[in-house]
C-alpha cells in the first residue's frame, strides 16, 4: 500500500508539527531531566575530561557543560531563565553567592544525600562562606587568592603594591577593578572587608570614593583593565606587562608551563576566595546532581587534576599528596605570604561590592 | 511553473491568498508586507519595547508576587553622575572620527574596483576583499593583538631593523581600537559606495575629461555628488555600528578608551538588579545615536536637494 499525501493529510500534519515547536520548551524539559543527563555550568577547568568520561562511564549520566567567566553572566542567565533553570548545577564564587541565594535561585545541600561530604577539607566545610540563613549552599571546590603576578626578568621580587603605582612602571600593569579594589583599599590603609564600616556606611561610601579617586588619578599607569582570569597569562605572554593583580589559578599555570613569573602576597595584603559548585532550586536533575558531587568529592586523583586544569588548590582532602613537587612549588604560598590573605567576608560582601561595583564602573568611564 | 501554479489553485488557502490579493492595491501591499512587517516586529520591535519596558522598572526580574514599580531613576542617574557624560561624548567623537577615517580609506578602494578595475575582475576583487568578513569578529580582534602586541609581528620588525625606542606600545590604546575597528566596518562603507560609484555613466567622466575637466575637479563636480547616496548610507551603517561597539574595545581597547557601550555592559554584567539602568542607558544611546545619523542624513539630503 503506498501512502498519497492529500490536502487535508497535509494540512493535518503541518498543523500538529506547528503544536509540537510550541510546546517544545516544555516537552524538552522533562525529557531532559528523565534522560540521565546533567547540566551544568563550570569554569574552564573545573569538571576535567578524565573525571568526566568516567563518571559518564560509571554512572551513564551524560555531563552537558557550558564554560562560563563570570559571576553576573551567570546570575544574568538565571534572571532571564524566571526560575525554569536550564543548568542543575552552577558555579558560585564563595563571596559573590549570596547574591544567587537572595534571588531565589539555588538550592541548600541536603546533606543526607551528600555522603562525601567528609571528603571536604575541614576549615573549607565549616566556612563562613558555605552557609547562609542556617543552611549550607554548595560544595567548596577550589581555593583562590589573590595576589601580584610579575615578570622575573623585567621586576625585582616586589614586596609592596606600591610597585603598581610607580611611575617607572607606567604603562606595564594590569588588573581586574572589583578584584583589586579591596587590595587598593587596604593598601591606601582603609578596610578593604568593610567588616568595621557595617555601621557607619557613609564612612565606608568615604573610603571607596577615596580609594577610587586614587586609582582614576593612576589610570594612565595602567595598560589594561582585564575581565576574564586568563587574560593575564596572554598579556605576560605577549609582553604588554610586567606586574599584574592577578588570580593564584593563572599564575600558578604560567609558572608551571616555564614563563619567568613569580607569584606573591605583597605586604599589605591578598585576598582569597573559593568557588563552588551549587544546585539550583527545583533543578530538573536534582538526584543526578548528588550523584555528581558524590563522584566528584570521592577520590583525590579529582582534586589533583582540578589543580593541574586550573592552578588553584583543591579543597578534597588528599590531594596535596598527589602533586608534583613542581606543582606543589607553583602552588605554594610561604607562611608568611598566607598569613596575609584575608578571607572575603561572606556577611559585609553585598555591602561592599555594591559600592565597589559603582565605583568601578566610575573607573572605567573616566 | 505553469503546472505548478495550476496544482496550487487546488488548494483552498493558495485561492483565498490570490483571491485576497487581486481585491485591492492596499490588500497586495498587506499580502506582500505581512511576512517582513511580523519579521521586524518580533525581531526588532518587541524586544527594544521591552528594553524601554525594563528601562522603566525600578528592579528586575520582578520578584514574584511584587508588582513592577515605575521610576524615572535610571535615566535620571545618567545625569547625575558626570562620568558617564564623559564615556558618553568619548564614544560620539570616536565613532564620529572612525566613521570618517573609514570613510577615507575605503573610498579609493570601492573607486578602484567599481571605475578602475576591468570588468570582469570587478567580481573577483570584491570577493578578495569580503573574504576576510568571513571570519568572526573575535578571531579578528585576536590576529591585531598578534601583530600589535610588545612581542608581535610589528614590535618583532622594528626590533629587527633596530628602530631605537622598541617595543612600541601600539596595542590597548586608540591607535589599536582605531585600526581594529576600520578593519570590521570597511565592509558596511565598501557595498554602498561601489554600489553608488558602479552606477556613475562612464561617459559623463569622460565628457568632462574632453572638455577639459582636470581628475580632481571630475572628482569634485561628478564623482562625489553623484556618489553622495552611498556616502550617505556608508557613513550612517559604520557610525550605528561603531557607536554600540563592544567587543572589540573589550580586546583592542585600553582603560584611556572605555566606550559607552562597554559602560553599558558592565552595568548589565553586574550580578544584581542592574538590568533597568543598563536598558535606560541603552536606550538613551540608541535614540542619541539615532537623532545623529537622522541629523547627518537630512543635511545631506538637504545640500543635495539644493544642489539638484
Amino acid at each position: 500500500m503506498t501512502f498519497k499525501p492529500t490536502r487535508r493529510t497535509v494540512l493535518t500534519g503541518m498543523g500538529i508539527a506547528g503544536v509540537a515547536g510550541l510546546c517544545a520548551p516544555g516537552l524538552i524539559r522533562p525529557a531532559r531531566a528523565a534522560s540521565g543527563e546533567l547540566n551544568i555550568w563550570a569554569y574552564d577547568g573545573f569538571i576535567t575530561d578524565a573525571f568526566r568520561r568516567r563518571f559518564e562511564d560509571e554512572t551513564g549520566i551524560r555531563l552537558n557543560i557550558r564554560t562560563v567567566t563570570d559571576q553576573g553572566e551567570q546570575f544574568n542567565l538565571m534572571a532571564a531563565e524566571d526560575g525554569k533553570f536550564s543548568a542543575d548545577i552552577v558555579t558560585c564564587a564563595g563571596h559573590r553567592f549570596y547574591q544567587f541565594i537572595d534571588a531565589g535561585f539555588l538550592a541548600p545541600i541536603d546533606r543526607a544525600k551528600l555522603g562525601n561530604w567528609n571528603r571536604i577539607e575541614d576549615e573549607y566545610a565549616s566556612a563562613s562562606w558555605v552557609s547562609r540563613s542556617g543552611e549550607q549552599w554548595g560544595v567548596p571546590l577550589v581555593v583562590v587568592s589573590t595576589g601580584l603576578l610579575y615578570n622575573t626578568e623585567e621586576i625585582e621580587a616586589p614586596e609592596s603594591w606600591d610597585v603598581m603605582f610607580n611611575e617607572a612602571n607606567a604603562g606595564r600593569t594590569a588588573y581586574q577593578i572589583q578584584d583589586f579594589f579591596q587590595i587598593a583599599m587596604n593598601y591606601l590603609g582603609y578596610d578593604g572587608s568593610a567588616a568595621s564600616y557595617m555601621n557607619t556606611p557613609d564612612v565606608a561610601q568615604r573610603a571607596v570614593d577615596a580609594t577610587r579617586d586614587f586609582l582614576i588619578e593612576h589610570k594612565h599607569m595602567v595598560r589594561r583593565y582585564y575581565e576574564a582570569a586568563t587574560e593575564i597569562q596572554q598579556m605576560m605572554v605577549t609582553g604588554d606587562v610586567a606586574l599584574a593583580q592577578a588570580g593564584s589559578g593563572p599564575s600558578s599555570q604560567l609558572i608551571i608551563d616555564g614563563f619567568p613569573a613569580a607569584y606573591t602576597i605583597p605586604r599589605e595584603g591578598g585576598l582569597a576566595y573559593a568557588y563552588g559548585f551549587n544546585i539550583t532550586k527545583d533543578a530538573a536533575n536534582m538526584e543526578n546532581a548528588y550523584t555528581f558531587l558524590n563522584a566528584l568529592l570521592a577520590d583525590a586523583e579529582n582534586g589533583a587534576e582540578i589543580v593541574r586544569s586550573t592552578g588553584l588548590s583543591s579543597t578534597i582532602k588528599g590531594t596535596e599528596a598527589l602533586l608534583t613537587d613542581q606543582e606543589k612549588e607553583a602552588l605554594a604560598l610561604s607562611a608568611e605570604e598566607r598569613s596575609r590573605l584575608s578571607w572575603v567576608d561572606v556577611e559585609t560582601a553585598p555591602f561592599i561590592f555594591d559600592l565597589i561595583d559603582k565605583a568601578a564602573e566610575e573607573i572605567r568611564a573616566a | 511553473m505553469t503546472r505548478l501554479l495550476i496544482h496550487l489553485r487546488r488548494y483552498s488557502v493558495y485561492r483565498g491568498l490570490t483571491d485576497l490579493y487581486a481585491r485591492s492595491p492596499l490588500a497586495r501591499v498587506l499580502i506582500v508586507c505581512i511576512v517582513p512587517l511580523l519579521w521586524i516586529i518580533g525581531t526588532t520591535v518587541a524586544p527594544l519595547a521591552q528594553m524601554v519596558l525594563v528601562s522603566f522598572y525600578d528592579s528586575f526580574p520582578v520578584r514574584e508576587g511584587e508588582a513592577a514599580r515605575w521610576t524615572l531613576a535610571n535615566y535620571a542617574s545618567f545625569f547625575e553622575r558626570p562620568l558617564y557624560l564623559t564615556a558618553f561624548m568619548r564614544s560620539f567623537v570616536f565613532a564620529t572620527v572612525v566613521t570618517l577615517l573609514t570613510l577615507l580609506v575605503v573610498f579609493p578602494i570601492a573607486y578602484y574596483i567599481a571605475k578602475v578595475a576591468p570588468r570582469g575582475r570587478r567580481t573577483r576583487l570584491l570577493l578578495l576583499v569580503i573574504a576576510p568578513f568571513w571570519v568572526s569578529e573575535i578571531i579578528r580582534s585576536f590576529a591585531w593583538i598578534v601583530m600589535l602586541a610588545n612581542r608581535g609581528a610589528v614590535n618583532s620588525f622594528f626590533s629587527f631593523i633596530g628602530m631605537p625606542g622598541t617595543p612600541v606600545e601600539l596595542l590597548y590604546n586608540n591607535f589599536s581600537l582605531t585600526i581594529g575597528v576600520i578593519y570590521l566596518t570597511s565592509l558596511y562603507m565598501l557595498l554602498p559606495l561601489y554600489a553608488a560609484l558602479e552606477k556613475i555613466d562612464d561617459n559623463v567622466l569622460e565628457a568632462a575629461a574632453n572638455l577639459g575637466a582636470p581628475a580632481w575637479r571630475r572628482f569634485l563636480r561628478i564623482v562625489l555628488p553623484l556618489s553622495r547616496d552611498g556616502v550617505v548610507a556608508g557613513c550612517s551603517l559604520v557610525f550605528l555600528l561603531v557607536i554600540g561597539l563592544y567587543a572589540m574595545p573589550q580586546l583592542l581597547g585600553g582603560p584611556g578608551n572605555t566606550l559607552f557601550a562597554t559602560t553599558i555592559g558592565q552595568i548589565f554584567a553586574k550580578a544584581g538588579a542592574s538590568w533597568p539602568q543598563g536598558s535606560a542607558f541603552s536606550i538613551i544611546l540608541t535614540g542619541a545615536a539615532l537623532a545623529y545619523v537622522g541629523l547627518f542624513v537630512a543635511i545631506f539630503q538637504r545640500r543635495g536637494r539644493g544642489r539638484a
